[in-house]
């Protein structure tokens, strides 16, 4: 689709444009999908980008303990985290632990809904549940010496209560998270004066009418620690510059520089990436067949040989095509419906803090990144894989994370495409470099591009604002 | 060790999801359905001696009611610091509709 587009290599003032103005030479995402034989929702063809400043990122953000420990307190006990999905807890009694930093959190499904509580006795302080994901219980028992209490947080009984004549039940309650559900995903926030989930979630509501992540079920979790800042994990991920470095096997049949980037309220971004188009860096474009033999879909098992372009066809529309046609069956559920763009583009959500979604059918990614004890230098990045639920109903259990370490290869985990595999290995191997290049700069900060890496620019903008909203109300 | 098989329960009787106590020869058994695939184990959490009867099971995993410590049905293997020590497992079958448990270990799947 493209040719080849000539690009400076030498960065300086560009054509007169004012700063953030630029954009990569050749045809845009809107006007690919303008070609489309399924159009994409009114959503994909809107953009929204404002140019947020050029000043370099301190690398203290990512190194320095201090940053960290405010990060904890003002960011990750201020603000709404998805704790788990709703099918990891599907029955009473149900729960699963989710930590993150020093923080660690107890949600439970009772009688009368999906509750969260602070996950330490109130005897002396033991986690009620040591260890993070899923598990199951008809009453919360202090391991430790048995303080119980039941499922909706009233205490239950004490061994040897004549000990305990200051303990007044009703004042022995568990204390509560604040909980809240969308998309299948069950959030939870420290804060007990948060605003609501649905204003947290600016946009994503809107975005999402038409894309019902409550809808999916969890089909693969994977983890690996990191060693680098939680924010440095993110931050390979929300942009697509990388992709010419870092992924170059992927430049046949992913439109990189032309992907749009938008930035919305301060919790949410978006990267919208069309694929079936040939990389503009490419000196040699790839034909509309050779296209789709190249593509990345998620999951190559369900590829067969008669992918053939018509006359007149192009890649993305016999792509989208086959995948609604080889998902739905796999899946059972029916894809009629669903545009190219979201059979087979990359449409990549980022909620603050840490969640990032993919509504994409072939792709379709959640990822988590978060920070690890008290180290400002580890993280934990997750991936899920999330299905549609087939039309009849039934789904599988929700599987355990399968852990890869960190010198591990993604090819490890069961039932992960090799090709996506490949793609994770040469993500994650640049962090460790990068966070200890951090350290080794005599330069102070990163430079950012101001269009293509601005969401990291936002991202950073809105760290900024919960520290100094704290600081202002000191 | 005796590798003779006991007969128990009946496979009718239990369904995925649900498990049953038995005894042999003075041992508390468990005999319990992961999903359609059928196992049995010591019916005494490692962690803390309570038992593992009524435990929800779930991807192959049994918690046990008391602390909810959880351990692969198959293996013993037991998940996190409750879970050091694994459960003893033993051989079963189903022979004709009836399950039927020996105190031997269960031959490792291939």
């Amino acid at each position: 689709m493209n040719d080849r587009i000539s690009m400076p290599l030498i960065p300086g003032d560009y054509a007169g444009l004012p700063p953030g103005a630029a954009r990569c030479p050749g045809p845009s995402a809107q006007d690919i999908v303008a070609r489309d034989e399924n159009p994409p929702p009114p959503v994909l063809r809107e953009s929204r980008y404002e140019f947020l400043g050029d000043a370099d990122i301190d690398y203290r953000r990512y190194t320095s303990r201090e940053h960290y420990e405010q990060e904890m307190t003002h960011v990750w006990a201020k603000t709404w985290q998805w704790a788990c999905r709703e099918e990891h807890i599907p029955q009473v009694g149900d729960y699963y632990v989710y930590e993150v930093g020093p923080h660690s959190v107890l949600v439970v499904r009772t009688e009368s809904g999906i509750k969260a509580y602070y996950n330490s006795c109130l005897h002396r302080g033991t986690k009620l549940r040591p260890e993070e994901g899923m598990g199951s219980a008809q009453e919360l028992r202090c391991p430790y010496h048995g303080w119980t209490w039941s499922l909706e947080g009233r205490l239950k009984s004490v061994p040897c209560a004549w000990d305990f004549p200051h303990v007044k039940p009703e004042a022995y309650s568990l204390p509560e998270v604040k909980v809240g559900l969308w998309g299948g995903f069950v959030f939870i926030n420290l804060d007990e004066n948060a605003p609501s989930l649905e204003s947290y979630l600016e946009v994503l509501p809107e975005h999402f009418r038409d894309w019902d992540l409550g809808q999916r079920y969890t089909e693969l979790h994977m983890g690996k620690v990191l060693p680098c800042n939680w924010k440095t994990g993110l931050e390979a991920f929300i942009e697509s510059y990388h992709v010419l470095e870092t992924h170059p096997q992927l430049l046949h049949g992913t439109g990189d520089a032309n992907v749009q980037y938008d930035l919305y309220g301060d919790h949410v971004t978006r990267f919208y990436a069309v694929g079936g188009v040939n990389s503009p860096h490419l000196d040699k474009p790839l034909g509309e067949q050779e296209l789709v033999n190249t593509m990345l879909i998620g999951d190559r098992s369900v590829v067969s040989d008669d992918l053939v372009v018509g006359e007149g066809e192009t890649a993305r529309i016999v792509m989208a095509r086959f995948l609604r046609k080889i998902l739905g069956e796999k899946y059972a559920t029916d894809l009629s419906g669903v545009s190219d763009a979201e059979m087979i583009d990359t449409i990549e959500y980022h909620l603050f803090p840490n969640m990032i979604l993919f509504p994409g059918v072939s792709l379709p990614m959640v990822y988590r990144f978060r920070p690890l004890g008290m180290e400002p230098e580890r993280c934990l990045f997750e991936i899920l894989f999330l299905r549609p639920v087939p039309d009849s109903g039934q789904q599988p259990d929700p599987p355990e994370m399968v852990l890869v370490g960190e010198e591990e290869s993604y090819s490890v985990v069961p039932g992960l495409d090799p090709v996506l595999a490949r793609v994770y290995d040469q993500d994650t191997a640049n962090l460790r470099s990068q966070q200890l290049g951090f350290k080794a700069s005599k330069k102070a900060g990163q430079t950012l591009g101001n269009y293509q890496e601005a969401r990291i620019r936002h991202f950073e903008r809105t760290v900024d604002r919960y520290l100094a909203r704290a600081a202002a109300a000191k | 060790m005796s590798t003779e098989f006991h007969p128990v329960l009946n496979a009718a009787e239990l369904p995925a999801g649900a498990s049953k106590a038995v005894h042999i020869d003075g041992h508390d058994i468990l005999v319990g359905n992961a999903a359609g695939e059928f196992f049995a184990v010591q019916n005494r959490c490692t962690h803390q001696d309570s038992p593992l009867e009524g435990g929800r099971i779930r991807n192959g995993l049994i918690a046990c009611p008391l602390h909810g410590v959880m351990f692969d049905v198959r293996t013993g293997c037991g998940r996190g610091q409750m879970g050091r020590v694994p459960l003893r497992t033993f051989a079963l079958r189903v022979v004709e509709g009836r399950i039927e448990v020996s105190l031997a270990a269960p031959v490792a799947a291939a």
